[in-house]
């Protein structure tokens, strides 16, 4: 077991606490008047996101979490697996729906993706920055409308709805950014 | 008001439990830098030199952060005849001075722990202040579950300084008496300890005491320090007898005050010292 004393901290630094990984980002001394010091952190839990803070007696020991994030590509999902390969290796990972998230709103195959692994299983999945996807279903384009701002709801090939503008027809390729789930532009892209 | 100049390089280390000095070695000896002028000062005043300060480096081995660096400077004055009231006037004096536009504010210790811990940090007992602790998530073993000076920084650290920034300028005073340092107590019925802290935007700048000036109540604070080192698996220090012995000579009533220049400079540049 290995374990990180206080005076290791540093920002990224994974970490186990109540039995989840997270991940450091922020570490504070606090040291009162006449007083021993303390470390006082935020730290992201890399299953769910959430960020909490945590205040340890300096010179503590905390466990570290054997933790790595590495690019997988993407295969394909049974609905309750999804399947990523190692492309060196070509080694098969599977992961849950929950360690997936949001990602599965932009996947469709062969992405790489940035996936976390925490004793050997994935528990966090990026999908690319920005995923071309077709429009599965949309009420019919107004033609040359590019400028009164107005949008409508879009299904995609994955099952997600986005907003689109109103010129957007069934068929077309868009280029959308997976970080705010928003439609970027059309692409000519295959 | 005389400036003076005292060693930086030392025959004995703080008696402060919870500070380090950096150690020089030279052949069998050892030299302590020091973690601040005050007994330098103390003797000074006991042979009679009247109000002094002295502005200078000091040197603590702790990790660094922002507001904790390895060396700082440091401003230090004693003032014959005042207590900690008036030395605290004096603070705010120098604070406007230097172009700090504050509205100083003073807060006992008991009002920041019964708004923010919900106990009395005086009366309250050691288990009970231990349960406080445990409801902050925090796990205590035996020793320091008896240890009452910890158990209250501990409940200060978790439940109290992340409130202090919306305190704005403030005296934190009035001290439980286990917090005493070296400041007098009070005739109250907690014996409350006549210490303060400035504390601005949430950064400790400032500590002041009415000063100890019994030499055997000094004594006990020495002996009571290194009790608290060793039940915490520390090594004991050696007492500096100088001290004792310039308390001895008849040191006229007094109190004194260090200012972190730095995190002084920080408050009133709303920046990070680096």
């Amino acid at each position: 077991m290995t374990t990180f004393s206080t005076s290791q901290f540093k920002l990224g630094l994974k970490i186990l606490i109540d039995g989840d990984p997270y991940s450091i980002v922020l570490n504070d001394i606090v040291k009162p008047g006449k007083g021993q010091a303390f470390n006082r952190i935020k730290v992201r839990n890399l299953k769910n996101g959430r960020v909490i803070e945590k205040t340890l007696k300096s010179g503590e020991s905390i466990e570290a979490a054997d933790v790595m994030e590495i690019e997988l590509q993407y295969l394909y999902n049974d609905s309750t697996d999804w399947f990523f390969m190692d492309t060196t290796s070509f080694e098969q990972l599977s992961a849950t729906m929950a360690s997936v998230g949001d990602a599965s709103k932009w996947l469709k195959g062969q992405e790489m993706c940035n996936v976390t692994i925490w004793n050997d299983v994935p528990i966090a999945v990026v999908a690319p920055n920005f995923a071309i996807l077709e429009v599965t279903e949309t009420d019919p384009g107004l033609r040359g409308d590019t400028a009164s701002g107005g949008t409508k709801p879009a299904l995609l090939e994955t099952g997600t709805s986005v907003k689109v503008p109103l010129f957007i027809e069934t068929g077309d390729l868009l280029k959308i950014d997976t970080r705010t789930g928003q439609y970027v532009s059309r692409s000519k892209d295959t | 008001m005389l400036e003076v100049q005292t060693p930086v390089l030392n025959e004995y280390p703080t008696s402060e439990p919870s500070i380090e000095n950096f150690i020089i070695e030279n052949g069998e000896k050892c030299r302590y830098l020091r973690t601040s002028p005050e007994s330098s000062l103390k003797k000074l005043v006991a042979s009679g030199i009247g109000d002094i300060f002295e502005v200078g480096p000091v040197f603590r081995k702790e990790e660094e952060s922002p507001i904790h660096l390895n060396e700082f400077t440091m401003l230090e004055w004693y003032r014959l005849g005042y207590d900690h009231k008036k030395l605290m006037r004096d603070v705010e004096l120098l604070v406007d001075y230097c172009g700090g536009r504050f509205e100083f504010r003073r807060v006992t210790f008991m009002e920041l722990f019964l708004e923010h811990v919900g106990l009395n940090p005086h009366s309250s007992s050691n288990s009970e202040l231990s349960r406080a602790i445990a409801r902050f998530g925090w796990k205590l073993n035996d020793t320091e579950k008896e240890d009452r000076d910890y158990l209250l920084t501990c409940l200060y650290v978790a439940g109290v300084e992340p409130k202090l920034k919306a305190y704005g300028a403030f005296f934190l005073t009035d001290f439980p008496k286990e917090l005493r340092a070296y400041a007098r107590l009070s005739s109250d019925r907690y014996c409350s300890a006549q210490r303060f802290e400035l504390i601005i935007n949430g950064v400790e700048v400032a500590n002041g005491y009415h000063e100890v000036i019994d030499p055997i109540e000094q004594q006990h604070c020495f002996k009571t320090d290194n009790e608290t080192r060793v039940r915490r698996g520390l090594t004991p220090r050696k007492i500096d007898e100088g001290w004792i012995a310039a308390l001895n000579r008849g040191m006229p009533a007094c109190a004194g005050v260090a200012i972190g220049l730095e995190r002084l400079q920080m408050v009133l540049d709303e920046e990070i010292i680096r």
